[in-house]
């Protein structure tokens, strides 16, 4: 424990791992003062696109008139103008009367907008929403309705678990991998760059030891980044946001239907998916630095894994059992949206497995290791 | 015993940089190793401490090989300060030590009182001065009291009172019975140690070197400096006198006593004696003619 006890001192009192934490946080704050400053704007949005509404259904109606005054007879036209009318008449009454804490009058009204519209479609008139983007809306505006949570605007939300959400999709999607490669990028590379090894090599401890010190800093300077900006966001918008609910629907597709997720879920399985990814590239980041010994050449030896990882999946990945993929962890979004015939951690357990195998391989390569030179 | 080194050959790609080192200290003693950059010191004492693998010979220190890690327990390696953390303060350094070799607590107060660097033990390294990091070194290779200290350079770039606090910690351990073996360039600080001296040469040990050079010259100001050549002409003494007419000598080839006696003889009264030992560096200047013309 002692060794491990120094291995994580040593990263967590360095300036750079203090300067990333810093930075982390404070890059939360910002982007939650950013959304709180743009609330106006979020009801002002949500007004324009009534708005925008209303006059397609005007431009609708004229082109309607247009052509009932050539073909005063067109029994087609009646219909679609009628339809029209019924679409037209409480997107009205929504604009004169909108009010963005009346949101389940709102969304009450909209699906019958929305249903009408679709009639409307299917007597040929046209709307700038596909079918299947009408249905969806409709099947999450009932799901809002059903479960009494109001909308929140998906870039600019200040409830506090919707926030979380945006800040675990950050994490998500390149962030989480970032700061690794910033806090743990150089743990053992700089040891023989700088020398230092040889205080730990000139002293009675086991190498694998030593290794193994190593990862279990690199991975509690992981969480502990993981933590800095999920308690920094819980935090702000705990104290200066909104209540909101992780019971927040969230669509997905699974089987080929849609299906509802809870919000609290959906944040907990993608951050597992990124921290098993996390542990992947941790093992990698370990077991290149012993081959290597120079950070730069590590960093980009990683990130070379990562992108080829991903092209071949992007390219590929239909070819791929996702059981034996470790880089489908890299596509966390479609890991957990689009379930369709599998399911969201199909590809943990050989990510796992690899890293283990790394680590090993690792361990082995360590009891050989000696100065650079 | 306490150095075995038999047959070492070390190759980095094509260059062959130990050259069949063979070297046996079986008795507590200082042993400076000394030599031009590049002549493989540091490479020999990575050898020996397993920090460098090498490709034919035997290696053991203290009796066991030392790819034996419970070696470190009685035998340890002051190196190059870059080895420290500046992020940490010494005291942290010295506690992972301490806990690293299982030794009680108290022992860090001990070892930074001996140094004198109990001060700055909360100040982080990377505002330590060279000298303090030096002392910092000294005081985490000699906290486990070992057996058998390697030290590579400690005395590089060291102002002259820490080169003399160092010095004196290790002629104090030296005589609690701890082995030195001190890799220096600093001749005269090697001079003031040891009479010891392993010279390296091109991935050589020049084994003819040891002991037999080192000698003590005596410089001598007496009170009539003008009188001294005919005083000197006039006595069979081996003596020149300098720039300054002094009268120098060295004490192998003429006592001291014998030039005393001639020079009270002559009604001369004696100012000043000073003795200086100069093996090592007049040795180094045999050894090395070519290396300094270069």
């Amino acid at each position: 424990m002692t060794l491990f006890w120094f291995e994580l001192k040593k990263l967590l009192l360095s300036k750079k791992t203090l300067a990333v934490l810093a930075v982390l946080a404070a890059f939360v704050i910002l982007l939650f003062v950013r959304n709180l400053a743009f609330q106006a704007q979020v009801e002002k949005a949500e007004r324009q696109a009534i708005d925008a509404q209303v006059r397609t259904s005007q431009a609708n109606g004229r082109t309607h008139i247009l052509m009932l005054e050539k073909d005063p007879e067109n029994e087609k036209q009646k219909e679609l103008q009628a339809v029209n009318l019924e679409i037209r008449d409480p997107l009205y009454d929504l604009a004169a009367n909108f009010s963005h804490d009346k949101w389940q009058h709102n969304l009450d009204v909209q699906n019958g907008i929305l249903e009408t519209t679709l009639a409307y479609k299917e007597l040929g008139g046209e709307s700038p929403l596909s079918v299947k983007e009408i249905e969806r809306t409709i099947a999450l505006n009932s799901e809002f309705l059903e479960r009494g949570i109001r909308p929140e605007h998906s870039a600019y939300s200040i409830a506090l678990p919707n926030f979380l959400q945006q800040i675990a999709s950050l994490w998500m999607y390149g962030g989480g991998l970032l700061l690794i490669l910033l806090l743990a990028g150089d743990i053992l590379a700089s040891e023989y760059e700088s020398l230092s090894v040889n205080l730990l090599f000139t002293q009675p401890i086991r190498k694998a030891h030593w290794l193994l010190s190593k990862l279990g800093a690199a991975c509690i300077a992981y969480i502990l980044a993981l933590f800095t900006a999920m308690i920094a966001a819980a935090a702000v918008s705990f104290f200066f946001g909104d209540d909101g609910s992780f019971h927040y629907p969230v669509l997905i597709e699974k089987d080929g239907a849609s299906e509802f997720a809870d919000l609290g879920l959906q944040l907990t399985e993608g951050l597992v998916i990124t921290s098993i990814l996390a542990l992947f590239v941790i093992a990698l980041i370990l077991l290149y630095s012993l081959y290597v010994k120079k950070t730069l050449p590590v960093l980009a030896a990683v990130l070379g894994t990562l992108g080829a990882g991903y092209g071949v999946t992007k390219l590929f990945g239909g070819f791929i059992p996702g059981w034996i993929n470790p880089f489908l962890n890299l596509f966390p979004g479609d890991l957990l949206q689009l379930q369709n015939g599998r399911t969201w951690y199909e590809a943990l357990p050989v990510t796992l497995v690899i890293a283990i195998v790394l680590l090993m391989v690792a361990v082995r390569e360590v009891r050989k290791s000696r100065l650079a030179s | 015993m306490i150095i075995q080194v038999e047959n070492l050959h070390k190759h980095y790609k094509k260059q062959h940089v130990l050259k069949g080192i063979d070297m046996t200290v079986d008795e507590p003693q200082i042993i400076a190793l000394v030599g031009p950059n590049g002549s493989g010191k540091t490479t020999l004492l990575n050898c020996m401490t397993n920090l460098l693998p090498f490709q034919e010979g035997k290696i053991e220190l203290l009796g066991k090989k030392n790819t034996d890690i419970s070696l470190f327990k009685e035998v340890s390696y002051l190196q190059d300060n870059r080895i420290l953390y500046g992020d940490l303060t010494g005291y942290d350094h010295l506690k992972f030590v301490c806990s690293i070799q299982q030794l009680p607590a108290d022992r860090i107060r001990q070892v930074t009182d001996r140094v004198g660097m109990t001060a700055y033990m909360k100040k982080r390294v990377r505002n330590y001065s060279l000298g303090m990091k030096q002392h910092l070194l000294l005081a985490m290779a000699i906290l486990n009291e070992p057996k058998l200290l390697l030290l590579d350079e400690p005395l590089n770039g060291l102002d002259p009172s820490s080169a003399i606090t160092m010095r004196n910690i290790l002629l104090e351990l030296h005589a609690e019975g701890t082995t030195i073996f001190i890799s220096s360039h600093n001749l005269d600080e090697i001079d003031r140690l040891t009479n010891t001296i392993y010279f390296m040469k091109d991935g050589a040990l020049l084994k003819e070197s040891l002991q037999d050079f080192s000698r003590s010259e005596y410089t001598i100001t007496v009170d009539k400096p003008d009188r001294i050549t005919a005083v000197l002409a006039a006595t069979d003494l081996s003596c020149t006198v300098n720039e300054d007419r002094q009268i120098e000598f060295l004490e192998t080839e003429t006592p001291l006593q014998d030039v005393l006696d001639q020079l009270k003889a002559a009604g001369l009264t004696i100012l000043r004696i000073d003795n200086r030992k100069i093996g090592a560096e007049r040795r180094y200047q045999e050894l090395f003619a070519e290396e300094s013309l270069r």
